[in-house]
């Protein structure tokens, strides 16, 4: 499991992460959200190694990740800016892995063939798509316990993409691996996390299951006989509030249930109940968050 | 250490090791080529000493290559994120610049070893081995820190070319300085040793030549080098252990680096431009001060990658400018800090004095420059022994009143070009100094002061110099032959020749 407690992190004067907790189980899958530059690849760096902590602690079964180098050996890190040298090929990019990780052949040729690449090929003549590929090929080749992937998806084409979520499964299936994603494609997300966490300001300001945290906000569309305002759904935690006329839009977090009971109190002339999406989540976390900091 | 990674550098670089290796062994045995008329001991020092300039030069160039990774936000995301710790790269990367730098010099001096039998002395050519060893890996250790200083590739490139010649800088300097603001400075290598105590190459290079020469090697280099391996491994920790990854591709702002290398090479020529006579400070000075400026500016773009001149950086520089004012002002004021005064003819055995000037032809008490027509060369030389010093006290005066004129239009206001002057030279030297003179015409000597002065002896004086030690004249015509060609003719002759009217 990977336990995040009290987690600093400056660069120069600039606070990025600031008093960050988070905990990752085992075979779990947890996107990481959150506008550009709130600290995602900062903290994806922390995580696998690159980066010291100001203050706080990293761990991945118990060792801290910074400072034991033995458990950076489970963690493949996939950053968003790759590094290939100069005239490198797949082939000698493998001497790396080969000899500092334990690197299985096996998994290499297999995943070299899902992936379509040919190993005495220069690095540097490859699409950004093919390069992504290489990055991941290496990421899966020598079972790690903790795969980071920092806007993994991006450059990868639709084809490409569902051979990696279908690797991604077997390996959780198979090896338990626990995956952290982060990537602004919040749709491909969620078709593959089961957890996520939006990361703002520095901190995690909502994170949890995402099925259960779907489930506990809803969009509502209601028609009522005369005009409403915002103060009229008193006692709703509105994430999100739209008015046309008699309708009101209201994107509101609760169990379905409750605050349906609630507007139906209110007499209304029709209503209907939506599921948000992955995006709208964030969107509305993001939205409400941006509220309270104005008040 | 770690075993897997070593394996993996070595793996990783194996066409370019090759290569070298290939290279090296082609520079040992290109020294035999054409080098029949040298004996076994001469054959293997050329080996040696070709091997161990390109050993040199890869000191500089393996820390690039090795610790480039450092300076790439792309890389540092592989290389600090593998399951090596910093602690074990830092030391596989020392092991493995060290295992090509002097693997390749032990090759190379292998076969050439081998060729001419070890240079007759097996001795030696281990103890060079060793010195060798010692050499290579501390200036591997120095060069990564100069390196490693900055924040990229590039400003660490420049990082070990400023830190490197740094002390030429600062031996120029001194070098002015000196011969600007003291009265009687000559050129004295012990003034300039405590710069080159701060110079690791010159250390590394002093100790090989003593040891490949089988000269004694003086502990003092051997101790400062010790001295740079230690500063080294701990500016290494320092640099590249607890070195904050973030500061990859960012600008070289840590204080050992650009802050202090455009300063200190800014002060350093501040001393250098303003080393003049006061009223010399503003006319014709202007120019460089503005040029220096205009220097200041760039190094600032180099090291911020933008123009700008901030109020602060100009403050700074004026500040150093005064600074150099006052030091260079005091100089002259205290005559050097009193050195020009420090001269005494009371070390060694004997004080050496030698004179010399042109004169007009047919005036020998008056300087001469144009050496397009005819001229006299005066010429003189005491060596007078310390013991004796109370019979010379006639000619000791007239030389001392001579010396403080010189040292009075040095700090005149009026110096004019020194090709005018008269050259006084005083040295102390010792009986063995004494003795060198006479076998090979030349001495060393210590405490030598060189002392110009635009009044020559009168004709009264001269005789008084002549009766104490060898007064020569010479005098040198330029003749035209009849088909129109020039050439020089020369003649020999004494102050009595010239009392007489004999020179023609």
């Amino acid at each position: 499991m990977l336990k995040i407690e009290h987690l600093f992190k400056n660069f120069g004067s600039t606070e990025v992460l600031k008093d960050l907790n988070l905990e990752v189980n085992e075979g779990s899958v947890f996107g990481l959200v959150g506008v550009n530059g709130a600290g995602k690849s900062t903290l994806l760096r922390l995580i696998a190694g690159v980066y010291k902590p100001e203050g706080g602690s990293i761990t991945l079964n118990g060792a801290d990740t910074y400072s034991q180098a033995d458990v950076r050996g489970k963690i493949a890190f996939v950053s968003d800016e790759q590094y290939f040298p100069l005239g490198s090929t797949i082939a000698s990019l493998k001497l790396l892995y080969e000899n500092v990780y334990d690197f299985d052949e096996q998994c290499y040729q297999k995943y070299l063939k899902i992936f379509e690449l040919d190993p005495k090929m220069p690095v540097s003549s490859l699409s950004k798509g093919m390069k992504r590929r290489v990055s991941l090929l290496f990421a899966l080749s020598y079972h790690a316990e903790l795969i980071l992937l920092d806007e993994a998806y991006d450059g990868l084409e639709p084809l490409a993409r569902l051979r990696f979520k279908h690797a991604l499964a077997e390996l959780i299936e198979d090896e338990n691996v626990s995956v952290i994603i982060s990537s602004h494609n919040l749709k491909e997300l969620e078709d593959i996390c089961d957890s996520f966490g939006i990361l703002e300001n520095g901190h995690i300001i909502s994170y949890g299951d995402l099925l259960e945290s779907k489930e506990k906000i809803n969009k509502y569309q209601v028609v009522f006989k005369e005009e409403k305002n915002r103060t009229a759904f008193e006692g709703l935690d509105i994430l999100h509030f739209e008015k046309e006329g008699r309708v009101c839009k209201l994107v509101v977090r609760g169990k379905e249930e409750e605050v349906e009971k609630k507007l139906n109190e209110m007499s209304p002339v029709l209503m209907d109940v939506l599921q948000v999406n992955f995006e709208e989540l964030f969107i509305y976390e993001l939205e409400s968050r941006g509220k309270i900091y104005e008040q | 250490m770690n075993s897997k990674y070593i394996r993996y550098l070595f793996k990783n670089r194996k066409i370019a090791i090759i290569f070298f290796l290939a290279l090296y062994a082609a520079l040992s045995l290109s020294t035999f080529i054409g080098q029949s008329g040298m004996n076994a001991g001469e054959q293997m020092h050329e080996v040696m000493h070709a091997g161990m300039l390109m050993s040199l030069i890869m000191t500089y160039g393996l820390p690039v290559l090795v610790f480039s990774y450092v300076h790439m936000k792309r890389s540092t995301d592989v290389y600090f994120a593998i399951p090596v710790s910093r602690r074990d790269q830092l030391i596989s990367n020392i092991f493995f610049m060290f295992a090509l730098c002097y693997g390749y010099f032990l090759t190379a001096t292998l076969i050439g070893g081998i060729l001419t039998g070890f240079g007759k002395s097996l001795i030696n050519f281990l103890t060079v081995q060793l010195a060798s060893a010692f050499i290579l890996l501390v200036l591997l250790t120095v060069n990564s820190v100069m390196f490693l200083l900055a924040n990229n590739t590039f400003d660490g490139i420049v990082m070990m070319g400023a830190y490197t010649l740094l002390p030429l800088f600062i031996t120029l300097a001194n070098q002015t300085f000196f011969q600007e603001m003291i009265a009687g400075f000559r050129y004295r290598s012990e003034s300039l040793e405590i710069v080159n105590y701060f110079w690791p190459a010159y250390q590394a290079v002093e100790v090989y030549r003593a040891v490949s020469n089988s000269e004694p090697c003086r502990i003092i280099h051997v101790v400062i080098l010790i001295l740079f391996g230690i500063a080294g491994m701990y500016l290494l920790k320092k640099h590249f252990i607890d070195r904050k990854t973030e500061r990859a591709e960012q600008l070289s702002d840590e204080p050992a680096a650009y802050p202090f290398i455009i300063h200190a090479y800014a002060l350093i020529c501040m001393v250098i431009i303003t080393c003049c006579p006061p009223r010399e400070y503003m006319s014709g000075r202007i120019i460089y001060y503005l040029l220096l400026l205009l220097a200041y500016v760039v190094a600032t773009f180099v090291y911020k990658r933008k123009i700008e001149i901030r109020f602060r950086s100009l403050m700074i520089f004026l500040s150093g400018l005064c600074a150099a004012f006052i030091l260079n002002f005091t100089a002259w004021q205290t005559h050097g800090f009193g050195r020009a005064e420090r001269y005494t003819i009371d070390e060694g055995d004997y004080l050496a004095v030698e004179i010399n000037c042109h004169t007009e032809p047919d005036n020998i008490e008056k300087p001469f420059d144009n050496i397009k027509n005819d001229y006299l060369y005066m010429s003189y030389r005491l060596i007078m022994p310390l013991a004796e010093k109370d019979q010379y006290r006639e000619v000791l005066e007239l030389l001392d009143s001579k010396r403080r004129e010189s040292i009075s239009q040095f700090y005149s206001q009026s110096r004019q070009d020194a090709s005018l002057y008269m050259n006084m030279e005083y040295s102390n030297i010792t009986a063995e100094d004494l003795n060198l003179y006479h076998e090979k015409g030349y001495y060393t000597g210590t405490n030598r002061y060189t002392y110009f002065c635009s009044n020559l002896f009168t004709v009264s004086e001269l005789k008084l110099l002549d009766q104490y030690g060898e007064l020569g004249i010479y005098k040198d015509k330029l003749i035209t032959a009849p088909d129109g060609t020039e050439y020089w003719a020369s003649g020999e002759y004494t102050l009595d020749d010239y009392l007489a009217g004999k020179i023609s």
